[in-house]
């Protein structure tokens, strides 16, 4: 699969941790946490806008942006979410109707994919990889003749992840120690086929410590020390796992994504794995706060805009996390020769 | 590649309905929900109030969340099959969970020791999230089946019979808290292990919604929901209530058996009736209106 575009949408005046913390009051052991350890300084935020709004302003975004004819080729979207529902329940028709009207598809394929927390995205894309690899299928059997019930052409259809929340209660506004959410969207564009600047997913890797499935339910003290001691083990595992799909080694990664929570974790991950610490990709692991699932998908934009050659990546691992015991990788590649 | 399950596979509970606020409830939890609530209403530029009956009775349910419905009937489906090998965890719902920030996939996936199992949760998809499943289902399993091998998913679905605030539309239902899975096995080819009683998963199909009543009988001819072997098995519809009236008064459907599930036990209804009315040399085509689409799902139970 391949990653066409990214369409992201973040706050134009980033709030910085000062008005953060008054607005959340998330008391001073905290802000010395953020702002000395962690070297925390805003977060991407929309004081005023709702989120179906931010939804709009998203999808025209991504209209202005996409290739007319990749964008013509839209047949799934999926929405990750963090939170287990991001709309008012009687409004969940009107949110298919949404896309359908918004890609004149009134047979558009959409739900949101929930319920592995901020890793939702990278499970997101694995569905869409499947869905994209059995349409290739079809129109492979229709080719060579064999019967396939209500197959059509679809060998150059495309798929839209979106991802982004509101930070809109105690809840998902800050994680005591570990650092604070953030409101940014992405529409990422996605196909089977590779187009100019596209990126290959190379491999996409997931697993869980379900044990702890029902950990914001219910947790103590020592089930918590026990998640925290594994966390490292399982998402050094998580990388070799993903790498070795990808046939890749840790030295040959030109850039590692984290998510934008608790920034000494991508030290201690580079450590355990094999890469260097320079490669961490901190473009905006201080400024936009956690973006639920969008941060994989805002670092590789920044990434690939970023004017230092240096920093513009052969080879992409991009991390996330989800607090109920999911960990997910994917590796990147560009196979552009035209990108220097 | 063909997805089958057995009958005996498809599990179901409906709950006791949960109408009652519980008056054990602290005032302090109570208002961190409805602070909760407020400001979930406020992102969405709706101006109402959280209202203390919904609230209670949401927290009430919280005793009775997705995992602990599911739990129930996984170790159930334990006494029955082997299920500690599963490729893939599908949840899917219409109404939220009564616990938020919660895995259920990942929590059952512990909870059956299939720890290489991939999950997936799919939301906001209404009533018919079970059909798009099964195709997500075969899509997965067809893109991880490189071996060749026989794969296997667990279905699941789940329903709060209360929600954080008042919904009219929920309440037309008279929901029971309910859950149902299934127990799915894929084979590589495409000519299908035939395991007596099995029946087998054919088509998912997604439609506008026709114009007019009279517009339904010609659609069911142009989607091959089955093949043309296949057409010559009984068909048996499954629909809601209120749709079947409908497709009881178009005289095109007059030769063709039409059943009615059980509204109110919401995203699980069509596979109690399908568990209900499976029997060999049958087709079986569930359907249902959801917003402006017709949404479809076909299977074959043959001897």
């Amino acid at each position: 699969m391949y990653i066409h575009a990214i369409t992201s949408l973040i706050a134009p005046v980033l709030t910085p941790l000062s008005l953060l913390e008054k607005k959340y009051c998330w008391g001073e052991r905290n802000h010395k946490i953020f702002s000395r350890f962690h070297k925390m300084q805003s977060a991407s935020l929309f004081a005023d806008e709702t989120l179906p709004d931010l939804l709009s302003d998203l999808l025209q975004k991504l209209r202005a942006e996409c290739d007319p004819g990749l964008f013509r080729q839209i047949r799934y979207v999926a929405w990750a979410h963090s939170l287990h529902a991001t709309s008012p329940f009687d409004r969940m028709e009107e949110l298919s109707t949404v896309f359908q009207t918004f890609f004149g598809d009134q047979e558009i394929e959409f739900f949101s994919a929930t319920q592995a927390s901020c890793a939702s995205g990278l499970v997101s894309l694995k569905y869409l990889q499947a869905k994209m690899r059995a349409a290739q299928q079809n129109t492979l059997s229709e080719k060579n003749g064999s019967e396939n019930c209500g197959s059509e052409n679809q060998a150059s259809v495309c798929g839209v992840l979106i991802t982004g929340e509101k930070c809109f209660h105690r809840t998902v506004q800050y994680v005591d120690q570990n650092g604070y959410f953030g409101e940014a969207f992405c529409a990422t564009l996605v196909g089977m086929t590779p187009s100019p600047h596209s990126l290959h997913l190379r491999a996409l890797h997931l697993q869980q410590l379900g044990a702890y499935g029902t950990r914001m339910r219910e947790t103590d003290r020592e089930s918590e020390n026990a998640y925290d001691h594994a966390f490292l083990p399982v998402m050094t595992e998580t990388i070799q796992k993903t790498l070795a799909g990808a046939g890749r080694k840790p030295e040959e990664l030109s850039a590692v994504l984290p998510y934008h929570i608790s920034p000494v974790t991508f030290d201690r991950l580079a450590d355990r794995s094999g890469f260097s610490r320079d490669i961490v990709f901190r473009h905006n692991l201080y400024t936009l706060g956690h973006c639920f699932c969008s941060d994989a998908f805002l670092n590789i934009k920044s990434l690939l805009a970023c004017g230092d050659n240096a920093v513009r990546a052969r080879c992409i691992l991009a991390l996330a996390s989800g607090v109920a015991g999911t960990f997910g990788a994917m590796v990147l590649e560009s196979d552009n020769e035209d990108i220097p | 590649m063909s997805l089958e399950f057995s009958a005996s596979n498809i599990l179901w509970h409906e709950f006791e309905k949960n109408n009652n606020p519980s008056a054990t409830v602290e005032s302090e939890q109570l208002d961190k929900v409805k602070s909760f609530v407020n400001a979930f209403f406020q992102s969405h530029s709706r101006t109402c109030e959280a209202q203390l009956q919904p609230v209670s009775r949401w927290v009430n349910s919280q005793n009775l969340t997705f995992t602990t419905m599911l739990k129930k009937l996984v170790t159930q489906l334990e006494e029955q099959a082997l299920v500690n090998d599963l490729d893939l965890v599908v949840l899917t719902h219409w109404t939220p969970d009564a616990e938020i920030g919660a895995s259920v996939t990942n929590a059952i996936i512990y909870e059956t020791g299939s720890h290489n199992a991939f999950g997936i949760a799919i939301s906001d998809h209404g009533l018919s999230s079970g059909f798009v499943a099964l195709q997500i289902i075969e899509d997965y399993l067809e893109d991880i089946s490189g071996d060749k091998r026989p794969r296997k998913a667990l279905l699941m679905m789940a329903d709060q019979d209360a929600i954080l605030y008042d919904s009219p539309y929920l309440a037309n239902f008279h929901p029971a808290a309910s859950c149902c899975l299934l127990l799915l096995q894929s084979n590589a080819t495409h000519e299908p292990h035939k395991v007596a009683g099995n029946i087998t998963f054919k088509n998912y199909q997604k439609t506008s919604l026709p114009v007019s009543t009279a517009d339904i009988y010609p659609l069911l001819s142009t989607l091959k929901m089955f093949s043309a072997a296949e057409n010559a098995l009984p068909l048996i519809i499954l629909t809601s209530k209120s749709f079947s009236q409908v497709l009881q008064r178009d005289a095109n459907f007059s030769g063709v058996r039409i059943e009615t599930w059980d509204d109110a036990l919401l995203s699980s209804a069509p596979w109690v009736l399908l568990k209900k009315l499976a029997q060999k040399n049958t087709r079986f085509l569930l359907m249902m209106p959801e917003g402006k689409n017709m949404i479809f799902a076909s299977f074959v139970m043959e001897s």
